[in-house]
């Protein structure tokens, strides 16, 4: 047949179902008839159906929750670090308010508490500054690729 | 639509068949579902989230295989074995048709290989496939008829060494 050109032009997609309707109708006629072009499109069909079969490597159960812990968390991570800083801030404020207010704690109490405040504070900050280092250089990694 | 995890898994499927290596399979994913994340918001607008994705990954991928050049010391896995019938009769046969496929396929021009697995293995439309790959819809489908030509004339050639 003439147009067996044209029509092989058109097997892959035939068997992809990206023709038109009218193409596909036209491929479905010539088919019937031309055991050649029949032939090429059994191939590509029983090509498709096997790949489908071949098995390739998929990450494990443990790999893959790396990787979503990787970045999907970071969301629930910053709202944990907001609450955990908020709540911190209000007990120290509320902490040095009863401090100066209440008149029963005696001199060495009141220098032992505010060690202790000025120590959490501190060590807070330096935490929280690594954070905000770590997290610059996370950014230019990205802007980086 | 499919679920973030099934996409991600699939694509690191997509990553492996590009760089064979686990490791570097791993980070690509990670960084191209990173990318996804980051950039979600402005994807939900558009219309084709898996292909956007699978083009960030292959991107990252074509940026490991370039590095590869100068850092040499990767090793290169092999493919895994295929599950075969429970039956040994047909099970010994139907394994070699398998073992055929996967040397045709290693045998084809990287370009040709990619544009199979993405519709074959992957099940990716036309459409999807433009945006992987960045081309215009009508290459797909010309590039991907020439890419199963290519590969079953090697099957062939394969399965009947006489002819
Ligand atoms: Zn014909």
């Amino acid at each position: 047949m003439n147009n067996c050109p044209i029509i092989r032009e058109m097997l892959s997609a035939y068997l992809d179902g990206e023709l038109t309707q009218q193409e596909s109708q036209k491929v479905t006629v010539h088919l019937r008839d031309c055991d050649a072009c029949r032939l090429v499109y059994e191939d590509f069909r029983r090509l498709r159906d096997d790949i489908k079969q071949l098995e390739f490597p998929e990450p494990t159960d443990e790999q893959w929750r790396t990787i979503m812990g990787g970045f999907a968390f970071k969301t629930t991570r910053g709202i944990g670090w907001l609450l955990w800083v908020g709540g911190a801030v209000v007990l120290v404020a509320y902490g040095l308010f009863e401090l100066i207010r209440d008149p029963s704690i005696n001199v060495i109490e009141h220098v032992g508490i505010l060690a202790l405040i000025l120590g959490s504070v501190l060590l807070f900050l330096t935490v929280l500054i690594e954070r905000i280092g770590s997290y610059k250089t996370d950014r230019y990694k990205d802007v980086e690729k | 639509m499919q679920t973030l995890e099934a996409v991600g898994r699939r694509g690191f499927t997509y990553a492996w068949q590009m760089l064979r290596n686990h490791d570097d399979a791993l980070d690509a994913v990670q960084t191209a579902l990173t990318a996804v994340w980051q950039h979600r918001r402005r994807l939900q607008k558009g219309r084709d989230p898996r292909g956007w994705f699978y083009r960030v990954l292959r991107n990252k991928c074509v940026d490991v295989m370039r590095s590869r050049r100068v850092r040499t010391s990767v090793a290169l896995e092999v493919d895994p074995p295929d599950r075969t019938d429970a039956d040994p009769a047909r099970d010994a046969d139907r394994r070699e048709q398998l073992a055929h496929l996967r040397q045709a396929l290693a045998e084809l021009p990287d370009e040709m290989r990619e544009i199979v697995l993405l519709r074959d293995f992957h099940d990716l439309p036309y459409a999807e496939i433009a945006t992987v790959l960045d081309i215009p819809p009508g290459t797909v489908m010309s590039r991907l008829h020439r890419a199963r030509l290519a590969l079953r004339k090697r099957l062939l050639a394969k399965e009947q060494p006489d002819e």
